[in-house]
C-alpha cells in the first residue's frame, strides 16, 4: 500500500509540474507581444528576437549550472554551510536525462537519488527553468529599443541561470540560510523573482541610459506611448493566465506533512508547510482585483496602468499569500500598486531613468514592498515548519529584500552593463537607434515586394502578347 | 544503456534506469553541448556586430548624401 501511494503521489507531482511548465510558457507569450506592442514600429523584429533568443540560451545555461545551483548552495556557501552535494542536478548525471528509477550506473548517485528523482527531475528543473525566462524577460522589457541583443542575451544568462537561482537556494530553499537565519518567507516570489529582476533591470538601464528623445533639454520626460496598446493588454492578460502557473509551480502538490507517526497529505509551500490551492485562489484574485482597482482610479483610466496594476498587485502580495486573508491580500496589494506607481514617476523624472514597460514598478518595487510588507503582517509566524529556524519579522524581510533587490539584483546588473558598456558593446549605435533597428529588413522587404511587383507585371504582359 | 536492456519483461521493469543511448557518455555530452553554446554565442554576437556597424555606416552615408547642396 505505502508504494502505492507513493508511487501514485510521484507520478501526481510529475502530471502536476508538468501542467505548471505549460502554463507559464504563456507568460512568455504574453511578455514577447507586450513588449512588441510597447516598441515603436521601426523595431519590432529586433524587440521580438531579444526576447525570444533568450529562451535557448538560459535554457542551456540553466541545464548546465542554474540547476545545480539551487540545491548546491542554499548554505551560502560559507554562512551556514558549505557547498551541498546533488548528484541529480549535476549536467553529467544520469538523473538529467530520460531514466526510469531504477538501479543507477554512476558512482555518485545513489538508488535513492533514482527512486525520488527520476520521474519529477526534469518537470522539476523545468518550472524553475520558467522562472529563469521570467525574471530575464522582465529585464528585457526595460531596455527596449536602444540595447543590443547580444549584451542583453548576456544579462539574460546572469540574472536567469545565476542571480536569481542562487537567490531561490538562500531564500525558498526550504533549508536556504535566509529562511534559516532571517526567518524570510516569500512563498511566491516578491523578491525571489520580482524583486531581484526589477532591481537587476533599474542597474541595467542606469548604465543603458534612456532612449534618445525621451528626455526633453530641461530633464523633464516625454511620453513615447506604446504603438498599440490594445496588443499591449493582451500581453498582459496572457501574463495573468501565465501566472497561475506560475502560483502553482511554487507549490508542491502532494506531500505527506504529519511529522512523526501517521499520514496526512497536503499541498505545501516551497518550505514544506502546508497550504491549499484554494487559499492562492483566493488571494490571486482578490490582489489582483485590488491592484487593479488602484491603478484604474490613480491612472484615471489609462489602459497599460491598470493592467499593469493587475499584475504588481499580485506581485506586492505574493510574499504572503499562503497565509493572508483574501481581504488582507487585495488591501496590501492596493498600497503596494500605489507605491509602485508614484516611485515609478518619481524616479523617472528624478533620476531620468527610462523604463518603457513600467518593468522596475510592477516588478521591483511591488516585489520590494512585498516583501517588506510580509514582514509587519506575518510578524512571528513561522518561517518553515522547522521550528529551530528563524520565524518571520520585519527586519528580516527587510534585510531579504535588500539582498534580493539590491546585492543580487541591482549591483550585478548594473557592474555586468558597466563592463558591457566600457566595451562599447552594451548600447546600438546612435544613427541605428534613430533610423530603427529593423530598418535593413524594412527596405529589404521593400526591394523583395517591388521585384515581385515586376516580375507579376511582366508576367502579365507575356500572358497578353500570347 | 544498451538497447537489448531496454527489452521489458514482467521481471525486470523496476531495474530499467537510464534509458537514453551511449549511456555513460555524459560528461562528453556537456562538454559538446558547453562548446556549442559558446559557438553559437559567439556567431549571432559577430553577426549583430557586423549588422549594426553596415546599418550604422549606411545611415551615416545616407545623411551625409541629403546634406550635400544641390542634390
Amino acid at each position: 500500500m505505502n508504494e502505492e501511494l507513493s508511487s501514485l503521489t510521484i507520478l501526481f507531482t510529475e502530471f502536476y509540474y508538468w501542467v505548471t511548465v505549460v502554463l507559464m510558457f504563456l507568460i512568455h507569450v504574453g511578455f514577447c507581444v507586450y513588449e512588441v506592442a510597447a516598441s515603436r514600429w521601426r523595431n519590432h523584429q529586433h524587440t521580438l528576437m531579444k526576447n525570444t533568443m533568450l529562451l535557448p540560451l538560459v535554457t542551456i545555461a540553466f541545464f548546465l549550472f542554474g540547476w545545480w545551483i539551487y540545491f548546491a548552495f542554499p548554505g551560502g556557501p560559507g554562512i551556514t554551510g558549505g557547498l551541498v552535494d546533488a548528484p541529480w542536478a549535476k549536467p553529467a548525471s544520469e538523473l538529467m536525462g530520460p531514466h526510469l528509477g531504477g538501479e543507477p550506473f554512476q558512482s555518485g548517485v545513489s538508488g535513492a537519488d533514482t527512486a525520488n528523482w527520476a520521474r519529477v527531475n526534469g518537470v522539476f528543473w523545468a518550472a524553475f527553468l520558467l522562472f529563469s525566462w521570467t525574471a530575464a524577460s522582465i529585464v528585457s522589457g526595460a531596455c527596449i529599443e536602444r540595447i543590443r541583443s547580444s549584451a542583453f542575451w548576456i544579462l539574460a544568462v546572469l540574472i536567469g541561470s545565476v542571480c536569481w537561482i542562487i537567490d531561490a537556494s538562500w531564500g525558498w530553499h526550504p533549508d536556504g540560510w535566509m529562511v534559516k537565519l532571517l526567518g524570510y518567507h516569500d512563498a511566491y516570489a516578491s523578491g525571489v523573482i520580482h524583486a531581484i529582476a526589477g532591481g537587476f533591470a533599474l542597474g541595467v538601464i542606469k548604465v543603458l541610459g534612456p532612449r534618445i528623445g525621451k528626455f526633453r533639454e530641461d530633464g523633464t520626460p516625454c511620453n513615447i506611448n506604446p504603438h498599440n496598446p490594445w496588443l499591449v493588454t493582451i500581453g498582459l492578460f496572457l501574463i495573468y493566465t501565465g501566472f497561475w502557473g506560475f502560483y502553482v509551480a511554487c507549490n508542491l502538490p502532494i506531500v505527506d506533512v504529519q511529522p512523526g507517526e501517521g499520514i496526512s497529505f497536503s499541498a505545501t509551500n516551497i518550505y514544506l508547510a502546508p497550504t491549499t490551492l484554494s487559499a492562492i485562489t483566493f488571494n490571486f484574485l482578490m490582489s489582483l482585483s485590488g491592484g487593479m482597482l488602484t491603478a484604474y482610479i490613480l491612472s484615471r483610466g489609462e489602459v497599460t496602468w491598470t493592467y499593469y496594476g493587475g499584475l504588481a498587485g499580485i506581485i506586492a502580495a505574493s510574499a504572503g499569500n499562503d497565509l493572508y486573508h483574501p481581504i488582507q491580500a487585495m488591501f496590501v496589494a492596493s498600497v503596494g500598486v500605489a507605491i509602485a506607481y508614484k516611485l515609478h514617476f518619481w524616479v523617472e523624472r528624478k533620476f531620468r531613468i527610462d523604463d518603457p514597460v513600467g518593468a522596475i514598478a510592477v516588478h521591483g518595487y511591488a516585489g520590494f514592498y512585498g516583501v517588506v510588507v510580509a514582514g509587519f503582517v506575518l510578524w512571528g509566524y513561522p518561517s518553515s515548519p522547522n521550528p529551530e529556524y528563524a520565524a518571520i519579522s520585519p527586519l528580516g524581510q527587510l534585510a531579504g529584500a535588500i539582498i534580493m533587490f539590491g546585492v543580487l539584483g541591482f549591483a550585478p546588473g548594473y557592474l555586468c552593463a558597466k563592463l558591457l558598456s566600457s566595451l562599447n558593446v552594451l548600447r546600438i549605435p546612435r544613427e541605428v537607434e534613430i533610423a530603427g533597428l529593423d530598418l535593413g529588413e524594412i527596405e529589404q522587404r521593400e526591394r523583395d515586394r517591388l521585384e515581385l511587383n515586376t516580375a507579376l507585371a511582366q508576367a502579365t504582359v507575356t500572358e497578353e502578347q500570347k | 544503456m544498451n538497447p537489448e536492456s531496454y527489452q521489458i519483461s514482467s521481471d525486470n521493469i523496476a531495474e530499467i534506469g537510464a534509458i537514453y543511448p551511449f549511456a555513460g557518455s555524459e560528461v562528453f555530452l556537456v562538454i559538446a553541448a558547453v562548446a556549442f553554446w559558446l559557438f553559437c554565442y559567439v556567431v549571432i554576437c559577430r553577426r549583430e556586430s557586423q549588422a549594426l556597424e553596415k546599418l550604422a555606416r549606411e545611415y551615416r552615408e545616407q545623411a551625409s548624401t541629403e546634406d550635400e547642396p544641390g542634390l
